[in-house]
């Protein structure tokens, strides 16, 4: 197979948990909450998912527990967050450590157990036949498809379609004036962080089922920091957030293909380079900037992280 | 808070494990037991010379900040880096500065590390301390007396869980319960903003300076 395809076929798999994720975080960032807790979340997914498949002859259900284990971190930050109003960097941090912490708790005597329920890559007929990316793109397990295919378009036609969507941006952007107009803030920033959290819980369950197939500790090992990176870089857009984390998978899976084809690079240099790119990636709206005064430096909602209290206003 | 053989910095990883590998001992994971030694404080022999360090950079910086112009004008550009521009300030030269200098102090904890009780590299060697640093923080707000408080009693929480490990306790166990007291800290943290007024007194006003 040409070098891109056998790049994009890992790269798929490699990258739907940080996609998931990046998505699920920008969607409560653009509602004005940054959760940094998205290793917690996503460890978490990751081990209700393998102690669920373990048990369970059913992909499908352990993702769902997966995802009702992210909401319920969601539900723990947003309450603390966004009922309490206390510092997001605080909570989030909070989540990240115990989260891992926890996870690493639950699943460390199962390590090693055996998956019976995993996700099958299900073929699309036709669209695999397109020469040199079909089988890479169109051969995948279906949580690739949704992730990939269908979850940026609906995410897309909610931020920017819906009068929902512009109620929410409104909430990131400037509270006072959504809530003036009726808007319920703090509903809205409570849903959204749980939506949001959810999403990362089935990365996490997606990362164990679909791509590593076993838990390990440690199994998520940075997928969460690199999510909040993609955001970022992805100026809060579901489209191109998609594509920063594909971005990460690919580099991913060059090192695997570089080891595969046995081109002569230390395997450590090739680790990094996933986390190299996104260093890099992470200076390219801001190095764009420089150059023309048509693009903004940071996209960034204009609440982002700032707690909202209706008496300040 | 060992996060896995996977986990850790990737340098770092790359360092200990391949080039710099102690190849004489059959430590596969870390570098030999470095040359480089800072003594023992006077009278102790567990405390290294290094921990004066942080205690001298806290108090040049609390005097940076409260009594140099340099210090109010960082100070200026974290309040309001618009309103600082127009008062003259080269904001980003500021900045730059002051991100350099807190590179410089990270590596330096980095070498006292090194130097003090770690001894050899290897790719587990930060142990999540700069995250732990970044939660110092957030804790202290602006604070150098708080910063330097904070470090102190996250040192503790993280010891008092090795102390526990013995007890039986995973290290795991401790990362979730140090979620949990900062999950804890946060909450409190706005609990304390608020003042108990006597009633009639008038309604219950929350007392925030921000």
């Amino acid at each position: 197979m040409s070098l891109l395809g056998d790049v994009l076929e890992t790269a798929l798999p490699a990258s739907t948990s940080v996609a998931l994720a990046a998505s699920g975080e920008m969607l409560n960032e653009r509602a004005g909450t940054l959760n940094l807790g998205q290793e917690g979340m996503l460890s978490l997914g990751a081990v209700a998912a393998f102690i669920v498949g373990t048990n369970v002859r059913n992909p499908f259900l352990a993702l769902a527990v997966g995802m009702l284990v992210g909401a319920v971190a969601g539900i723990v930050f947003a309450t603390a967050a966004v009922v309490v109003r206390a510092n997001q960097v605080l909570v989030g941090l909070a989540l990240a450590v115990g989260g891992v912490g926890l996870a690493n708790q639950l699943g460390n005597g199962r390590q090693g157990a055996l998956l019976i329920s995993r996700f099958e890559p299900v073929e699309i007929p036709v669209l695999s036949d397109i020469p040199i990316v079909g089988q890479a793109l169109f051969d995948q397990d279906p949580v690739v498809y949704v992730t990939f295919y269908v979850l940026p378009v609906v995410l897309w036609f909610l931020l920017f379609r819906t009068r929902h969507g512009m109620n929410l941006r409104a909430v990131g952007e400037n509270p006072a004036a959504a809530d003036a107009v009726g808007v319920n803030v703090t509903g809205m920033r409570f849903t959204y962080a749980t939506i949001g959290a959810a999403l990362s819980g089935a990365g996490g369950a997606h990362l164990v089922l679909g791509y590593t197939q076993n838990w390990s500790i440690g199994v998520v090992s940075g997928a969460g920091w690199v999510s909040l990176a993609v955001v970022i870089f992805a100026a809060w857009r579901p489209f191109l957030v998609v594509l920063g984390s594909l971005l990460f998978g690919a580099m991913t899976s060059l090192g695997f293909v570089a080891q595969a084809r046995e081109w002569n690079v230390p395997s450590y240099v090739l680790a990094m380079l996933p986390y190299l790119v996104t260093l890099v990636l992470i200076l390219v709206p801001a190095g764009l900037a420089v150059f023309s005064h048509r693009v903004r430096a940071s996209a960034a909602p204009g609440s982002l992280a700032v707690p909202y209290f209706r008496e300040d206003r | 808070m060992d996060p896995g053989p996977r986990a850790g910095p990737r340098p770092l990883a790359w360092f200990s494990f391949d080039i710099w590998r102690d190849r004489a001992a059959a430590v596969v994971q870390s570098t030999p037991v470095v040359h480089a030694r800072l003594p023992f404080l006077p009278g102790s022999n567990t405390l290294y010379i290094g921990i004066i360090v942080p205690l001298i950079i806290a108090a040049v910086t609390f005097v940076v900040f409260r009594s140099t112009r340099w210090g109010y004008e960082v100070d200026m550009i974290g309040g309001n880096p618009r309103a600082a521009a127009f008062a003259g300030i080269r904001v980003t030269r500021r900045i730059v500065v002051v991100m350099l200098i807190s590179g410089a102090i990270a590596g330096l904890s980095g070498m006292l590390h090194l130097a003090g009780p770690a001894q050899r590299l290897n790719a587990s060697i930060s142990n999540n301390y700069g995250l732990s640093g970044f939660i110092v923080a957030a804790l202290a707000g602006s604070s150098v007396v708080g910063v330097v408080a904070g470090s102190i009693f996250i040192a503790v929480l993280l010891h008092a869980g090795i102390t526990l490990q013995s007890d039986g306790l995973s290290v795991f166990v401790v990362a979730a319960v140090y979620g949990l007291v900062l999950l804890g800290i946060a909450v409190g943290e706005v609990a304390a903003r608020y003042r108990v007024v006597r009633a009639g007194a008038g309604a219950v006003e929350p007392a925030r300076t921000g």
